[in-house]
């Protein structure tokens, strides 16, 4: 199994973990410690194993998860994107919320209070940055999450022991000097002469 | 046939830094659960609030249900701080335990055992059949976190040496054979 193998399960699992989570009520089921996240790197584990015809290594599982939370970060971030934008326009964008949430911070200084509400007033971009800066905290959250889920996926799904398969069969060992062939003699009559 | 890599290669600097920076990763996570409510006493209660958000994808926040520390709750709940402490405290454990946890033939039968408490903690509290507590929540947290570490750190040293392998089998030119 090449790098190349971990793509499509690490696609189908990152896809389905981006949309799980993007969705507004559905992602709530991350708040138990991230369990789509962990889900997606337990079925793109799963989905490795089945098509690999060699013993999948948990440090495999580990590569494979972290793959699988870079891609639903990607596709979490852009699936905001028009969720955003639909919010924005029913006025419960991110930037409503950031003011309603700085309006019960108590003790903020008012320059600091007038200086966010001015960023704020930006709508659309102001959307954009925190959509940016969420896909790269969520780069950050989902790719360990999604590790973890990995290694747990090769661990409940690998049933092979280490070393199983025909890729990882043993190479043939090396003859050793003894058992090389003795090298063909000169083909001119040199032995010969040099007696 | 290669022989799997932890804890036989612990020799290994590579594996030996692995081990570590998971170790410190739980370690500084754990630390961090305690940083709202220790900056919301400091005053920094801005501070505090984007700590609590920094965690808010992670976990439902519910203050009855968190651990307080000078009367602000922790970063996360009862049942999350159970799985952070239990995955750092599971670093611990010596690696030969490690390994022999990992690489065991019925590791996915531990692994559900161990998880199994907490699952049921869940499902039985969602269907209203059980009430459950501050400590049943922690200690089933606590389990099952130290249980799928005992996985992960082996996961993570073996991701380690396998990833230095392919750079430095990368690196050396083919005849010169295994550079490690």
């Amino acid at each position: 199994m090449n790098q190349e193998a971990m793509l499509k399960p690490a696609l189908v699992g990152g896809v389905a973990l981006g949309v799980l989570s993007a969705l507004p009520v559905v992602s709530a089921v991350n708040c138990l410690c991230c369990a789509w996240v962990i889900g997606g790197g337990i079925l793109a584990a799963n989905l490795y194993v089945k098509a690999s015809p060699i013993t999948v290594t948990l440090g495999r599982g580990v590569a494979l998860g972290l793959l699988t939370g870079v891609i639903g970060a990607i596709v979490d971030t852009v699936f905001s994107v028009p969720l955003h934008m639909v919010l924005a326009g029913m006025g419960m964008g991110i930037a409503e919320q950031l003011r309603e949430a700085l309006g019960q911070v108590p003790n903020l200084p008012p320059e600091t209070r007038d200086a966010v509400y001015s960023i704020l007033s930006g709508e659309g971009s102001v959307g954009l940055l925190f959509i940016v800066l969420g896909g790269l905290i969520k780069l950050l959250i989902y790719g360990p999450m999604a590790m973890i889920g990995g290694a747990i996926g090769v661990a409940i799904f690998e049933k092979r022991s280490p070393g199983s398969g025909s890729a990882q069969a043993p190479p043939p060992p090396r003859a050793s000097y003894e058992e090389l062939p003795s090298p063909p003699p000169p083909p001119d009559g040199s032995r010969e002469r040099g007696e | 046939m290669q022989p799997p890599p932890f804890p036989s290669d612990l020799s290994v600097p590579a594996a030996r830094t692995a081990r570590l920076a998971v170790t410190a990763f739980w370690g500084l996570l754990c630390l961090a659960l305690l940083a709202p409510p220790l900056l919301a006493a400091a005053g920094q209660s801005f501070l505090a609030r984007l700590a609590y958000a920094f965690f808010s994808p992670v976990c439902h926040q519910i203050s009855a249900r968190s651990f307080s520390l000078a009367g602000a709750g922790w970063a996360v709940c009862h049942r999350c701080s159970g799985i952070y402490i239990g995955s750092f405290l599971s670093c611990f454990v010596p690696a030969a335990w490690l390994a022999r946890g990992a690489y065991s033939r019925n590791r996915r039968l531990w692994l559900a055992a161990a998880c199994l408490p907490l699952l049921a903690d869940v499902l039985l509290a969602a269907l209203g059949l059980w009430s459950g507590s501050a400590p049943v929540r922690f200690g089933t947290g606590l389990l099952a976190g130290a249980a799928v570490n005992v996985v992960v750190l082996p996961a993570v040293v073996e991701f380690v040496l396998e990833t230095r392998r392919t750079v430095l089998m990368a690196q050396v030119p083919e005849n010169q054979g295994d550079p490690i």
